[in-house]
Order: C-alpha cells, then sequence, then structure tokens
C-alpha cells in the first residue's frame, strides 16, 4: 500500500472526531479534564507554548469532549486555557508529521492529499459547533487562529475584557478565513468588519456580538461558572434539541457550503504566488527559521509594506 | 482473526472494495460495516488510486441490514422496555451513523458502484451514496424501511429521482428493475449481466485517465451545488426525524412495527416473512 501523506491519519471523518479519539487510556496531560457534578472542565495545559495547537493537545482536547459526551451526568464543557493564554493558535513547532498545521510542501501534497487532510483540520471546529452538550469556552489572554476556531464553534465565549482575538494567518497566509463569517451570520457585516483588523479585544469583541459577553479579567473564572451552573439548571433533552435547531438553521442559511469553501480555501492556498514584498511563511522558515520567521512577521504587519509599484 | 468481510485490492489507477458476504446476500451485519469502513480509509489515503469502484460478490448486491445479525450502531433502538436514552445520546448515535454515508457520498474521488441482484435498503443507501452506478439489467433497487416502521436512510432521494417519485418508491416500498431506475435517474446505466463488470471497470478506466487532482475537484464542485440547495443540513435533520421516531417506536399503535416485534418474538426468519408478505403485493 502507498503511505498517505502521514500514514493513518490521526484524526477522522467517517464519524465526529470527537467519537473516534478514545479517553480510556489517556493521560490528559496536554488538555487537563476535571469533572465538577454538572460541569466538566477541558484545560489546554502547555503554558509555554501559549496552548498553541499540535496534534496531541488536539486531540486531548476531543478525548476529553469524548468523556464528557459519554458522561450522562455532565451537562455542559467549559473549554480554557492555563497560563498567559487560551491558545495562540497552531503550534508552527509542531512535531513532524502532524496534521493540525497546513501541510508543508515539502511533502509536495496534491490536491487529493489536501483534500484528506484539510476537511479533517476544518472538521474538528465543525464537530465542535455539532457537540450534543453545551460547551463554553472560557478565554483570556491571545485567542488566536485555530484557538479562535475553537471558541467560535463553541455555543458561549466568556471572555477577559483585555484578552486579544484574532487571525494571523502565518503572517496572512489565511487572513480572512475567519469563522467569525460562517459562524453568524446575523452579524456578518460586523464580522466582515472585525476580520479586517488583525486583532481585538474581549470587549470590542463582546460590542461586534461575536462573543457571548466580557467580564473584568479577575472576575472571569467566577462568571463563566455563574454561566455554567445557570445553564446546567435548565432541562437538559430540551437544550439538546435547541442546539440542534439553531445548528440546523445556521446549516440552512449556508454554514454547510461556507465550512466547505473554507476548507477549499486553505487547498487554493498552496497555489498562491507571494509578490516580492509579502511574507511567505514556508519560505522566511526555510532560510531564516522559526524565530527569523516571527521577526520578519512582526516586522511586515507592523508597517505598510505593500509599494505603489510592486508588480 | 474473522476473514474479513469486505475485500480490498488496488489495481491499477483503480482501488477496488468487494463486499464478501454472498452467502448472506451481502447483508451488513457490525463484521462488514467496519471492514468497509476500514476498506474506504485505505483507498482514500492511496494517492494512486484516482478512482474508487464498489462491487459485491454472489448473486446480490446488498439486501440491507441482516436482520439476524444487527449492526448495533447502525438501527435505532428498537421499541423495547429499555430506560429511554438521554437526547444529547441519541443524537450522538444519530450523527454517527448519518456520518458514515455523508462521508461515502463526499468521498473525495469518484466513486462507481456496480450492482447486480437485489439492492435493497441500506444496501440502496450505499449504492446512492456513489456517484455513478451500474447495474445488471436484472438488478432491483428498493427501500422496505416504511414496511419495517423505519425511515429511509439517506435525504439523496429527492435530488436524484424527484419527489414524486421518491415518495411512490419509498411509501409502497416497491422494488424498481435496473431499467426504470435507470430512466428515473436512481442509476446511471443498465447493462446485460454478462457485461457488467467490463463495462463498469471500462468506465472506471475511462474516468481514471484524467488528472486525479481535477476529479476531485470536479466531484466537489459537483457536490457542492447539492450542499447549497441543502443536502448538508438534510443529512442532519434526518438524524432528527430519526430519533422523533425512536421516541415514537416505543408507543406503538397496535399493528405498527410488526417487523421488529416479530424479530424479537420469532426471530430474523420470521420477521422476514411477514416483511416479504406485506410488500408482495406492492403496486
Amino acid at each position: 500500500m502507498m503511505p498517505g501523506l502521514f500514514g493513518e491519519y490521526k484524526f477522522q471523518y467517517q464519524v465526529p472526531q470527537y467519537q473516534w479519539v478514545s479517553y480510556q487510556d489517556r493521560a490528559f496531560d496536554t488538555t487537563l479534564y476535571e469533572k465538577d457534578g454538572p460541569i466538566a472542565r477541558l484545560t489546554f495545559n502547555r503554558p509555554e507554548k501559549r496552548n498553541a495547537f499540535n496534534d496531541r493537545q488536539f486531540l486531548d482536547l476531543l478525548a476529553g469532549l469524548h468523556r464528557a459526551a459519554d458522561d450522562s451526568e455532565v451537562r455542559v464543557v467549559i473549554i480554557r486555557g492555563r497560563g498567559s493564554a487560551f491558545s495562540a493558535g497552531h503550534d508552527l513547532s509542531s512535531p513532524e508529521g502532524d496534521e493540525t498545521i497546513p501541510i508543508d510542501p515539502k511533502y509536495a501534497p496534491n490536491v487529493r492529499d489536501y483534500f484528506n487532510v484539510e476537511r479533517r483540520r476544518c472538521g474538528k471546529h465543525e464537530d465542535i459547533l455539532h457537540y450534543p452538550k453545551v460547551t463554553i469556552a472560557q478565554v483570556h489572554g491571545y485567542c488566536i487562529g485555530a484557538g479562535e476556531g475553537v471558541q467560535a464553534s463553541c455555543d458561549f465565549t466568556i471572555a477577559a475584557e483585555d484578552a486579544i482575538f484574532g487571525v494571523r494567518g502565518f503572517g496572512r497566509l489565511t487572513l480572512g478565513l475567519s469563522y467569525w463569517n460562517g459562524s453568524w451570520p446575523g452579524a456578518s457585516h460586523r464580522a466582515r468588519t472585525a476580520s479586517t483588523i488583525p486583532e481585538m479585544s474581549g470587549k470590542d469583541a463582546a460590542e461586534r456580538g461575536l462573543i457571548t459577553r466580557a467580564v473584568p479579567k479577575e472576575r472571569l473564572e467566577e462568571e463563566t461558572e455563574r454561566f455554567a451552573r445557570h445553564v446546567a439548571r435548565m432541562p437538559p433533552n430540551t437544550l439538546a434539541l435547541l442546539k440542534e435547531s439553531v445548528n440546523g438553521a445556521l446549516d440552512v442559511a449556508g454554514l454547510g457550503v461556507a465550512w466547505r469553501a473554507h476548507y477549499e480555501g486553505h487547498i487554493s492556498y498552496q497555489y498562491v504566488r507571494f509578490r516580492p514584498w509579502e511574507l511567505n511563511f514556508y519560505r522566511t522558515r526555510r532560510d531564516k527559521g522559526l524565530k527569523g520567521f516571527i521577526d520578519t512577521r512582526h516586522q511586515t504587519t507592523t508597517t505598510e509594506t505593500a509599494p505603489e509599484s510592486g508588480r | 482473526m474473522a476473514e474479513p468481510a469486505v475485500l480490498y485490492e488496488r489495481r491499477g489507477n483503480l482501488a477496488l472494495i468487494t463486499l464478501d458476504r454472498p452467502d448472506a446476500g451481502n447483508a451488513l451485519n457490525n463484521a462488514l460495516v467496519r471492514d468497509l469502513d476500514s476498506a474506504l480509509r485505505r483507498a482514500e489515503q492511496e494517492i494512486a488510486a484516482k478512482v474508487l469502484v464498489v462491487r459485491a460478490r454472489g448473486p446480490d448486491f446488498c439486501v440491507g441490514l441482516d436482520a439476524g445479525d444487527m449492526p448495533v450502531d447502525e438501527l435505532v433502538e428498537p421499541p423495547g422496555d429499555k430506560p429511554l436514552p438521554a437526547m444529547d445520546r441519541l443524537l450522538d448515535r444519530e450523527r454517527r451513523r448519518m456520518r458514515r454515508w455523508e462521508y461515502l457520498y463526499n468521498f473525495p474521488r469518484p466513486t462507481i458502484v456496480q450492482v447486480q441482484g437485489r439492492c435493497l435498503g441500506m444496501g440502496l443507501t450505499l449504492a446512492m451514496c456513489c456517484d455513478i452506478c451500474f447495474a445488471s439489467d436484472d438488478a432491483t433497487f428498493g427501500d422496505p424501511s416504511v414496511a419495517m416502521g423505519l425511515l429511509p436512510t439517506n435525504p439523496l432521494w429527492t435530488y436524484y429521482v424527484g419527489i414524486k417519485k421518491a415518495k411512490d418508491i419509498l411509501y409502497t416500498g416497491r422494488t424498481v428493475g435496473a431499467r426504470e431506475a435507470a430512466a428515473i435517474g436512481l442509476i446511471n446505466f443498465a447493462v446485460p449481466r454478462e457485461r457488467l463488470e467490463t463495462e463498469a471497470t471500462h468506465y472506471a478506466e475511462g474516468v481514471a485517465l484524467s488528472p486525479g487532482d481535477g476529479l476531485a475537484w470536479a466531484k466537489e464542485d459537483l457536490n457542492l451545488v447539492l450542499e447549497a440547495r441543502g443536502v448538508g443540513a438534510a443529512w442532519r435533520y434526518l438524524s432528527q426525524v430519526q430519533i422523533a421516531q425512536t421516541l415514537q417506536l416505543r408507543a406503538l399503535a397496535p399493528e405498527e412495527a410488526r417487523f421488529f416485534k416479530t424479530l424479537e418474538t420469532r426471530g430474523p426468519a420470521a420477521a422476514q416473512g411477514e416483511l416479504a408478505d406485506l410488500l408482495k403485493d406492492a403496486p
């Protein structure tokens, strides 16, 4: 058998992905699992990486969702991060062969490789959106890229006022494909405005209707818990059906097409021809290393760089 | 290790998946469903395989669920006095059930299915989730779900044959011959039995002459049209209707869903017999 790009896939598409990941023998070290009555808390536990996702952390998150789904006492799941941030996005220093970061061009992927991998990458977020219990993202610090995708897929987001939401997009590689656009059609014009702004605070995001509410940082934990306890007292069967019907309305409004347009956007990006002044993540990483890329990105995103006569 | 119920083979540009429970009419049981899943995953990762061909050994393509050996994840809970599962559990289970077929429908390669003999119920869902269907002209297609007190398992019917034909076939549980099936758009081609394999293989090889990436895009492009017309939402909505039906099965009117009552009390042969009796006069 010809091996796939990464051998056997770690993430699945045939079943909702959290159902695929077993939790029975899992250490839950990169994402912690705690149960407190009707509340399950999933806490990203890689503060030294600002909880940026590698495969292992994402698989722990999915396993935690699986475990909470199977536990009939659990009614609401809180997702949060330890340390200074909720999640800084994809971990660009992920181990070789990880699937959650975009495919490295050195694998010479073709379109079918991309279909296989991209729908798994995007499907994870889709499955969190359609998770059958209530989910709350408790956000502080950075909530960027893949982390932003996770919070946007939760039913509620309660954020510290000074949290930082945004899409860095590997130095603009995928900027503009924010989940917000598809997730909340009612707020699409606000979202469109928002997605052209690389970063915004929790307070701004709440004012734009993109998250549930923003609270002072020192009260974040307490407010989230209060919210969760209230939700946990609501009739669970009714909530499960309500969530289905609300998500169904989004589906009919075109969310299914939006997800697919999103992963096809990722596929198309492999053919982007960079202008000389534009930042190419892979080339810069190859020439200057990861730190060199981050420095270069910092320079290019803090100045207006496109010259008048670039062609 | 048990004999696999599904065979996988790559031949040149083609990945071939063969249902291999001929003595049971290739009915879906746990083993067949599990082996089908892993064969599909394997085909998906084989980049050299541009086109997937699904076929079956024996006189029948697939007669549907195996009444004597029900695949546990493939059926709504039959009526019983078990405690009512919570709604989130039911949703979880239904989504899992539906997802397999939606996955095959969106499989990122052209898929060609080759059908002989009976192609019923879940077997027809399997065939309908493939892109191109070749059938021998003695093949029969049908879905006896309604007569069993169940719901048909895929939302593709109305998109393929239109709502009038879909209702006609599903309400009555009647079977449709290959030529009629081709005429109404349920399948693509009806061919003589002895030419079935040759025709389907030639077609698959012909499709595989195009670049694999182009084929993947073309399929996505076409499937997106149905996605935009709501088929994705319909898959999910169908899960909810299935749940409503699961709950309804617990409080049946006396004459309803005899199939499961008989299955429970008198076994699969009696249940199948009753079903055949009920459907024998289908128009």
